[in-house]
């Protein structure tokens, strides 16, 4: 393979690419995310190949797996172009359905297609789909569309344009002028300037400078870094080489976390291909800069999301954070300035550059310039990965795309910005979602994790699986976040089982000051945060759990009991048969009873009955 | 004429910058003795310069040495004058201002663990916490040791640790000096409080690093890898020397097991009277001597 | 010990200093946990103080100082998952495994661990067992999870205190 080394070779090579898809070939795509692959969508594009090969129909047709499609709620997902057919929970044993009717015959297969709930019609188009429509791509524009291990897919894309064009005709300070003017802000967490930091990086003293991809996301309940990862590990990369230009650092250190094994791979596959072309090693597009990347797999730890933390695990040492007294752009891996950015940053600089800075700053809000990605989960019946412009309001994230809440249940609260975040009450669901803004109502932007709850959901259950958390996480090094998590995370278990007292509220809230101010690094000056949030939007709950020893919602295993409603239950005989501790009593086709003596509360009852009839309260 | 001795014409502010250099790993006190060196067998001549236009010139003074450069800031609205590189703990000390600690030494290389010496700096709505054992001053800074804000932080971690660590003197007559008198929280009674004295005692001064930490968050602990006999412990006691909670993790009740033996020889702390009050302590009766009785 | 694998395992990574947390991770694969024998040649090779890498190995979840069992269940309690029941489902697999999150069943079949987030929460509750996902797991799934793997259904107390 001959190393690519101009602009004009590159573009050549795309057309070459583009000219070699068979204009008339119909293209299926199965998404190949981790999410789809844990329901069987490896084995739903084996049955779909063989398909094609027994009804003849190879050199027609192409099928092609793709990193996440986002709507992880329906999969395996399964897409046709170029007629743009979208379908959703597909099993094996539709592949068949899927190659003879559409394949071959342009139909659609209707019972594969996406019901809309507030209509009820089906919709056969990808793009018409609420959930999609609402959508503005960037970091996922190829996601779900390009097979992540081949480079050319990303190439006849567009893929390393925005390379060749930031490393031949602009200098690097033109490159961070641009990533300033876009106004890109850190898509970590932190919602740093991205272009600023950049520019303290260049600035500062030294002759060696390290560039680090932050792919740890440690926050439960967000997974937008794994499908860009997982799906699109091209984007990544050329958005650091571009950033390496721009600050003038010849060595990379991509940090994934262990936990996404496909995400490693895929990236390293990736990196092999981007050095075959000639973007990653010496000399890149004859511009005389050396850049080389390496992947560091985490040691499962949330701390290392942290940047002084991540930069002494690279450094072979345990995450231990510093305080930041002096910032990492000056004095970081080694001693040596150093530039970190989220793997969503990176993702989105290649386009900025390849479109300009005024193409990105068009979108979003004043604060907050263009699009973010976030994974809504939780009690919203469409769960996935969706990327919107910044500003859209809350209530159009979770109602028009997410499509209202599960089993149209009550909307109680989002919780945004994982543990260091907070929950966004009923009454601010109009909110425009911004940097600023989220932090104004006592939450955070975070990584991007958007989790829904509705009336069956315990604040403080949610307080203190937080907590919990954070305690675990802890790396123990200062006394506020070692001490300050593990006291509260008692007082929160002790009011969660029915032991709360008077003092445990004004106790908490002075661990939570102490905490916040004392703290050495972010995770510890934060861990107060969702105690604080659900404290400030649903005292009442907290209220009820110690005056009255009952939990609101149903949650708290200790102050409910679970009982069997009489005028529901079918006598199925179900429950009667899981229950391991036969503290179920009845007989068949008549109502049944739990014995609270002998009930743990494992809550199986609850899980197996088809008809709603056990009661948690 | 050695760099080393204290003569009474250098400034104090030489003599604890020599002092604090003396630290195993940091490169700086190479530089700083040279720097030392040099003045002190070449320069006398600028050295009393210096001296006296510190003392009658209330400014900056940049000298062709870059380690000399002195920057004002306030401390508790008193104006006062540090060396650029000196930390705000270190330059209160130097004036008399009393900010508590707990993980520093003064022969060891600070940290920042314990976070009870916190002070605040900056102002209004940037105004924050920092450790003023890691946190080098500024010109212009502003430090204020005892608002509200650090009184309640200092005031809580006091409590936190005396949840933990009730028998230590130390932290009991840290928290009746700060007047705590109520303990909130589940009562345990760990005797380390984890404060990296002894690890970096080891590491830095006695260059064995047979003791660490391990592990993080409630599991983390302190003591020799695998909880064995060190192959490297030369049994120099400087651990127990500077261990604030006079017990240690790395010891055990076993003879086989135990690094030195050096505590068995060591009195309860109720003897040591240091830092000694009118009353026995404040808590009554006394934890350490209750526990030694069992 | 034989420590040919070890040594494999450094020279893989050029016994860089920086490289400790990826032999760890390497060693753990193939060992299902770190033995002491492998540490100490780790520590001779890469010329690091023993307890800096006594420290990494307890500092990081991925590491275990004492041996795995042969499957891996991992239960995910990230948000989505927590909120779907994940507690519950840790609590049920505790009581049908008789062993706690973090423990190893006696007959070495199992590792019961909790894990924070595995990246799929449109599926809670995730279970993982080894490289395999199950999604939407309930209390009344687990039995049949385990049988895949223990197929004899030794040791399990399911209807039993």
């Amino acid at each position: 393979m001959e190393k690519i080394k101009t602009p004009k070779e590159l573009e050549k090579l795309r057309q070459e690419i583009l000219a070699g898809q068979k204009k008339d070939a119909i293209e299926v795509t199965v998404c190949g995310g981790t999410g789809c692959l844990s329901n069987g969508s490896e084995q739903v594009a084996a049955a779909i190949s063989e398909e094609m090969k027994k009804q003849g129909l190879n050199g027609k047709a192409v099928l092609k797996k793709t990193g996440c499609h986002g709507f992880c709620e329906r999969g395996p997902l399964v897409t046709i172009n170029p007629m743009d057919i979208f379908y959703q929970r597909v099993a094996e044993n539709d592949a068949a359905d899927i190659v003879s009717e559409t394949l071959i015959k342009g139909k659609t297969v209707e019972r594969l297609l996406y019901v809309d709930p507030a209509s009820q019609k089906k919709i056969a188009r990808h793009d018409e789909i609420p959930f999609y429509k609402h959508q503005f791509r960037i970091a996922l524009r190829n996601n779900g569309r390009i097979d992540p291990t081949d480079i050319r897919a990303y190439l006849a894309n567009g893929g390393y344009a925005g390379l060749a064009k930031a490393v031949t005709s602009m200098t690097p300070v033109e490159v961070i002028a641009t990533v300033e003017k876009s106004g890109l802000r850190g898509r970590g967490g932190g919602g740093f300037p991205a272009g600023k930091k950049w520019r303290s990086c260049r600035e500062a003293k030294g002759d060696v400078r390290y560039l680090v991809c932050n792919g740890d996301e440690g926050d439960p309940g967000a997974f937008m870094d794994r499908s860009i990862m997982e799906g699109d590990p091209h984007s990544v990369i050329e958005g650091m080489i571009i950033a390496a230009f721009a600050i003038g650092a010849h060595q990379g250190y991509l940090y994934v976390r262990n936990e996404y094994p496909l995400a490693v791979q895929n990236l390293g596959i990736a990196l092999e291909q981007a050095r075959e072309y000639g973007f990653l090693g010496k000399n890149i597009f004859n511009s005389g800069f050396d850049f080389e990347i390496r992947i560091n797999r985490g040691g499962g730890a949330f701390v290392c999301g942290e940047s002084s933390a991540l930069m002494a695990s690279l450094e072979g040492r345990a995450g231990e954070p510093r305080a930041k007294y002096i910032r990492s752009v000056e004095r970081g891996l080694w001693d040596k300035p150093t530039n970190l950015n989220n793997v969503e940053t990176y993702a989105n600089v290649p386009e900025i550059i390849a479109r300009g800075a005024d193409w990105f700053a068009s979108y979003g809000t004043a604060g907050s310039k263009g699009t973010k990605v976030f994974s809504l989960v939780g009690k919203v019946k469409n769960t996935g990965l969706v990327e919107v412009p910044m500003g859209i309001t809350l209530r159009d994230i979770i109602f028009k795309i997410g499509g209202g809440i599960l089993n149209d249940r009550e909307f109680k609260a989002v919780q945004t910005g994982g543990p260091s975040g907070g929950c966004i009450p009923k009454s601010m669901i109009d909110m425009p979602v911004d940097f600023d803004e989220l932090t104004k109502a006592g939450s955070m932007m975070g990584s991007g994790g958007m989790i829904v709850m509705d009336d069956t959901d315990c604040m403080v259950d949610v307080a203190k699986y937080f907590t919990k958390f954070l305690e675990e996480e802890s790396c123990g090094k200062c006394t506020p976040c070692r001490e300050g998590t593990r006291r509260m995370k008692e007082i929160l278990i002790d009011i969660s089982e029915g032991r709360g007292t008077e003092e445990s509220i004004p106790v908490l809230e002075e661990l939570a000051e102490a905490l916040t101010l004392g703290s050495l690094c972010a995770l510890g000056s934060t861990a107060a945060n969702p105690f604080l949030s659900t404290l400030r939007y649903f005292r009442d709950e907290y209220e009820a759990h110690i005056k009255e020893k009952r939990c609101p919602a149903g949650v708290c295993k200790e102050l409910i009991t679970y009982r069997i409603l009489e005028d529901v239950c079918t006598g199925c005989h179900r429950c009667f048969r899981e229950c391991p501790q036969q503290a179920v009593s009845g007989e068949v086709k008549k109502p049944h009873q739990i014995d609270k003596d002998k009930c743990i509360k494992c809550g199986i009852c609850f899980d197996v009955c088809k008809f709603n009839a056990v009661a948690k309260k | 004429m050695s760099a080393n001795s204290t003569p009474s014409r250098r400034n104090k502010y030489f003599h604890h910058r020599g002092h604090r250099e003396h630290r195993g790993i940091n490169q700086r006190k190479t530089k700083g003795e040279k720097g030392l060196l040099f003045v002190f067998l070449g320069l006398e001549f600028s050295n009393e310069l210096y001296v006296f236009s510190v003392c009658s010139v209330p400014s900056v003074v940049n000298n062709q040495e870059k380690n000399i450069t002195m920057v004002n800031l306030t401390i508790n609205g008193r104006e006062i004058k540090a060396e650029k590189n000196a930390t705000i703990l270190e330059t209160a000390r130097d004036s008399g201002i009393y900010i508590p600690t707990l993980c520093y030494n003064e022969s060891l290389g600070p940290e920042g663990r314990c976070r009870l010496c916190l002070v605040e700096i900056g102002e209004g709505a940037r105004a924050k916490l920092v450790s003023s054992c890691t946190y080098r001053v500024e010109e212009g800074l502003q430090v204020r040791t005892t608002s509200s804000r650090v009184l309640k932080a200092r005031k809580m971690i006091l409590e936190l640790l005396l949840a933990s660590c009730p028998q230590s003197k130390t932290i009991q007559d840290l928290a009746s000096a700060h007047v705590i008198n109520q303990q909130r929280f589940r009562q345990e009674y760990e005797d380390c409080i984890l404060c990296g004295r002894c690890v970096r005692m080891c590491e830095e001064q006695m260059a064995a690093k047979a003791i660490g930490f391990r592990g993080r968050g409630e599991k983390r602990s302190l003591g020799t890898p695998f909880d064995k006999n060190s192959e490297v412990c030369r049994q120099c006691g400087g651990c127990i020397y500077v261990c604030p909670a006079c017990e240690l993790r790395c010891t055990y009740t076993t003879p086989e097991q135990a690094i030195c033996g050096g505590c068995q020889n060591i009195s309860p702390p109720c003897i040591e009277k240091e830092m000694f009050h009118d009353t026995m302590c404040y808590m009554d009766p006394c934890v350490a001597c209750e526990i030694k009785k069992d | 010990m034989d420590l040919t694998r070890v040594n494999e395992i450094i020279d893989k990574y050029h016994a860089e200093k920086s490289s400790l947390i990826g032999i760890f991770q390497d060693i753990q694969a193939e060992y299902r946990y770190l033995p002491k024998d492998a540490i100490t040649r780790v520590v001779e090779r890469l010329d690091i103080p023993l307890t800096q890498a006594y420290m990494v190995a307890t500092f990081y979840k991925s590491f275990s100082l004492v041996p795995r069992g042969e499957h891996e269940i991992h239960v995910c309690l990230g948000t989505a998952c927590h909120l779907r029941g994940g507690q519950r489902l840790v609590e049920n697999f505790e009581r049908i495994l008789a062993v706690k999150a973090g423990g190893t069943t006696p007959d070495m079949k199992f590792t019961l661990e909790t894990v924070n987030c595995l990246g799929a929460c449109a599926l809670a509750p995730l279970v993982r067992v080894d490289q395999k996902n199950y999604a939407k797991v309930t209390g009344d799934k687990i039995t049949k999870i385990i049988k895949e793997y223990r197929p004899d259904g030794e040791g399990t107390t399911h209807g039993k205190d």
